[in-house]
């Protein structure tokens, strides 16, 4: 599941920071992480995506691994292929119940997710895809998309299709690769097969 | 609030209103006071829309003062949808201004000989009743300006639309919000049936010359409001998700759970949730902008401010920001991922006056009977248009999901006492499941949004290995629940008040420096219980028994992806829940 270079196309986009929500929904269907797995998720939080220590403890309230909730991010394993979600604390009694070593733990024991495989597995390079929810998007979306994230080809394409006829006038510089592009031709520069680095900055006009 | 308005629409000779003191129902408010009266006065084997049935519009204890959050409003009355009790809770500017003008419950009781359309008004001078039949089939939005047009912008409005006129079993009542809009409905159970059933379309009120009504303890209540403000602000969830989000902040994270009812609760994740996710309403708000965009309270008094304004794509006002079960209801549960469509599918409900949890388990039952498909935008508008003018396929929808269930022959109807179940699928979330089993109001969710029973320390503590632990906790989140609804507090306080033990404190100083009397938190437990005896007692006499206390079948046993769960705690527990 490792991307290679050869196949991931760069693209670097500039824009005003009142635009740069506009890219959430991407962050929201998951970027793409590449790191050596089988790894703890507290690992995986704090280092491959670079998360501070405290954000995780105090912002990340709400975490699940392939669709169960995890209480114990030190204790749960993640390997190649799954999918994490963080989100900040949610309301009303469901909402209690998912947050990560909540009171009401118990309301969810079917879905809690209990990874603590105690055989050994090799630790190769892997991916996993890593969705930002509600707040902890607001938050962690600027410097994310700042310093690039990888996103499927497919979702990048569908992003253009749906938001890029607005935003393109908007947009105060774009790169493929190493080589500055107008904004209206980025769909078309784009298979949908490939992966794609993005990266935004922002910059007053 | 030292007053009760007693309004008996079937007196020979035309309305006749009476006001009396308060009686056995002092110190009552909001759900108190509802199902109270409901319970004490209503014969519970009477027809919903006969002239037994009472229609109760109460405020909450603490309504009308300084209180932050304290605008909420009960109404009651025997449910044209379950047969049982049922007090149906709406946020708007209704509460406070009843209770400025000294009311704590108003009564509609009794029944027109005729169908004449009554509408009433209530100022600081007194109450006046007269039959108005150019009000007949207005929608809200319409029949809203008519009274402004009449009565002036300081009005605050409580009315039923078409749907309430042709009493139907999803009809709502209507509260208007701050900009006297009606967009605020007490939803469950039909009560705005029974409003129709006593004639009266609208209750106009202004409170011009009254004032707040003042604590007992203005030091203790003043410091005490400041103190829950602070905690309310100060809370992750209160203060920074909600108002940012509002209620759909939830759709993200239950669709990850595979909690999300989707397709008439066929599957527990619907493929496009992100459209219509509470972040990309929030986002789309707030790139059309306008005032109260993403960030709008229901009421003046609300700090949390967890609704928000939908304005379309030409920048015109459209309706409220559509909130986590609307959203679910006509958007996932039907398939549809248009937050534009969504929005105009809640204005019509709004106007017409349907409740929009009904409606969207309504639809998504017929579209699997296949009177529409899944996903198909302009059929789900079509179908609500014909409930709002009451064509013979509109009767049937606008009587709910389980009477559609009927009539199409449909196994996978989601109810609990005929009422539809809310945004969360009881296979995946099993500890909500039990509330939907058990609660005397049928398949209710509000119950899930009051957490605080490890705080109430109602029932001891949970352990968390034992299935009976689910049981424990729901029976403590429906005390913790009837009590909050007593008090005109919106629900939403229970996050903060469950996390914060300072603002649980500063809640019962708040309450106890406004009455006088101290307040504990087993006090607050003891209401609960009250409130729940006394409905639980009326079902018990209108012919509930254990049997009612029951999910569907096929709950039990058609497992939900992608977790594939069924639900599987054991009747015999759900015998236990009320065993306090
Ligand atoms: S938090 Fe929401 S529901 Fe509660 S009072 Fe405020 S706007 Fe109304």
């Amino acid at each position: 599941m490792v991307a290679s270079k050869q196949d991931t196309l760069t693209v670097e986009l500039v824009v005003t920071e009142a635009d740069l929500w506009r890219f959430f929904g991407l962050l929201r269907q998951g970027i793409l992480v590449t790191t050596h797995l089988p790894s703890s998720l507290q690992q995986l939080l704090l280092v491959a995506l670079k998360i501070p220590d405290a954000y995780v403890r105090e912002r990340i309230q709400t975490v699940f691994l392939n669709g169960k909730a995890v209480d114990d991010i030190q204790g749960a394993s993640v390997s190649d292929g799954d999918v994490v979600t963080l989100s900040a604390a949610m309301p009303g009694l469901v909402g209690a119940t998912l947050r990560k070593g909540g009171q009401l733990t118990n309301l969810r024991s079917s879905l809690s997710h209990r990874s603590l495989s105690t055989e050994t597995e090799a630790v190769a390079p892997g991916m996993v895809t890593v969705k930002l929810f509600n707040l902890v998007c607001a938050e962690l979306g600027p410097p994310f998309l700042g310093r690039g994230v990888l996103l499927p080809g497919g979702h990048f394409k569908a992003f253009l299709a749906d938001v890029w006829p607005e935003l393109a006038p908007a947009c105060i510089g774009a790169r493929i690769g190493e080589k500055p592009v107008e904004a209206a031709v980025l769909p078309e520069s784009v298979a949908p097969g490939a992966m794609v680095r993005l990266k935004v900055g922002t910059q007053t006009r | 609030m030292d007053k009760i308005l007693r309004i008996d629409m079937g007196a020979s000779g035309g309305p006749a209103i009476r006001t009396e003191a308060l009686g056995d129902y002092a110190g009552l408010g909001g759900r108190g006071m509802t199902s109270a009266i409901v319970a004490k006065e209503v014969p519970p084997t009477c027809h919903p829309l006969g002239t037994e049935n009472k229609l109760i519009i109460a405020p909450g204890l603490l309504s009308g003062s300084a209180a932050v959050q304290s605008g909420r409003i009960s109404v009651g009355c025997k449910s044209p949808l379950t047969g049982g009790i049922k007090e149906a809770n709406s946020g708007g500017q209704g509460a406070q201004v009843l209770a400025r003008l000294g009311y704590a419950a108003i009564v509609l009781e009794g029944k027109p000989a005729d169908d004449t359309l009554y509408k009433m008004h209530i100022t600081k001078d007194g109450v006046t009743i007269e039959a108005d039949n150019s009000l007949k089939m207005l929608g809200n939005y319409d029949l809203v300006d008519k009274m402004k047009a009449a009565y002036g912008d300081q009005i605050a409005c409580i009315s039923i639309g078409p749907a309430g006129e042709m009493k139907m079993a999803s009809a709502t009542v209507a509260f208007t919000d701050p900009e006297v809009r009606p967009t605020r409905h007490a939803g469950r159970g039909g009560v705005g049936a029974v409003m129709g059933a006593k004639g009266v379309k609208v209750i106009v009120l202004d409170d011009t010359g009254c004032k707040m009504r003042a604590p007992a303890d203005p030091e203790k209540f003043k410091a005490a409001n400041k103190e829950f403000t602070a905690g309310l602000k100060k809370h992750p969830v209160c203060g920074q998700g909600l108002p940012t989000y509002g209620t759909n902040v939830l759709t993200g994270v239950i669709n990850e759970a595979g909690a999300y009812p989707t397709h008439n609760f066929a599957t527990g994740r619907f493929e496009g949730f992100e459209k219509i996710s509470g972040e990309a309403l929030a986002e789309l708000e707030n790139s059309r902008g306008g005032e109260g965009a993403a960030t709008h309270g229901c009421h003046r008094g609300c700090v949390m401010k967890c609704s928000g304004t939908f304005y379309d794509k030409n920048g015109n006002f459209l309706t409220k920001q559509p909130e986590y079960e609307t959203v679910w209801a006509h958007g996932g549960n039907c398939g549809i991922s248009d937050l534009d469509a969504i929005a105009l599918l809640d204005r019509l409900d709004d106007d017409f006056g349907l409740d929009t949890i009904e409606m969207g388990a309504t639809i998504g039952v017929a579209m699997e009977a296949g009177i529409a498909k899944f996903g198909d935008v302009e059929a789900a508008i079509r179908l609500v248009k014909e409930v709002g003018q009451g064509t013979p396929l509109g009767r049937i929808l606008g009587a709910g999901a389980a009477v559609t269930g009927q009539a199409f022959g449909i196994e996978h109807v989601p109810v609990v006492k005929g009422q539809a179940m809310p945004a969360y699928d009881p296979r995946a979330v099993q500890g909500v499941a039990v509330t939907y089993a058990t609660s005397p109001m049928g398949a209710d969710h509000t119950a899930g949004y009051a957490v605080t029973a490890n705080i109430l320390g109602v029932g001891g503590t949970v352990d968390p290995l034992k299935p009976e632990g689910q049981v424990e906790l729901s029976r403590n989140l429906q005390i913790a629940t009837a009590a909050i609804d007593a008090t005109g507090m919106c629900v939403f306080i229970a996050f903060a008040i469950l996390d914060q033990p300072e603002t649980f404190q500063a809640l019962l100083d708040l309450i106890s420096g406004f009455t006088g009397k101290p307040m504990t938190g087993d006090d607050v437990t003891a209401l609960g219980k009250q409130i729940l005896t006394w409905e639980r007692d009326f079902n018990k006499a209108a012919g509930f028994n254990a049997a009612h206390d029951r999910l569907p079948g096929y709950f039990k046993r058609e497992a939900l992806a992608p977790h594939n769960v069924v639900f599987a705690v054991k009747d015999e527990e759900l015998d236990q829940v009320f065993n306090w």
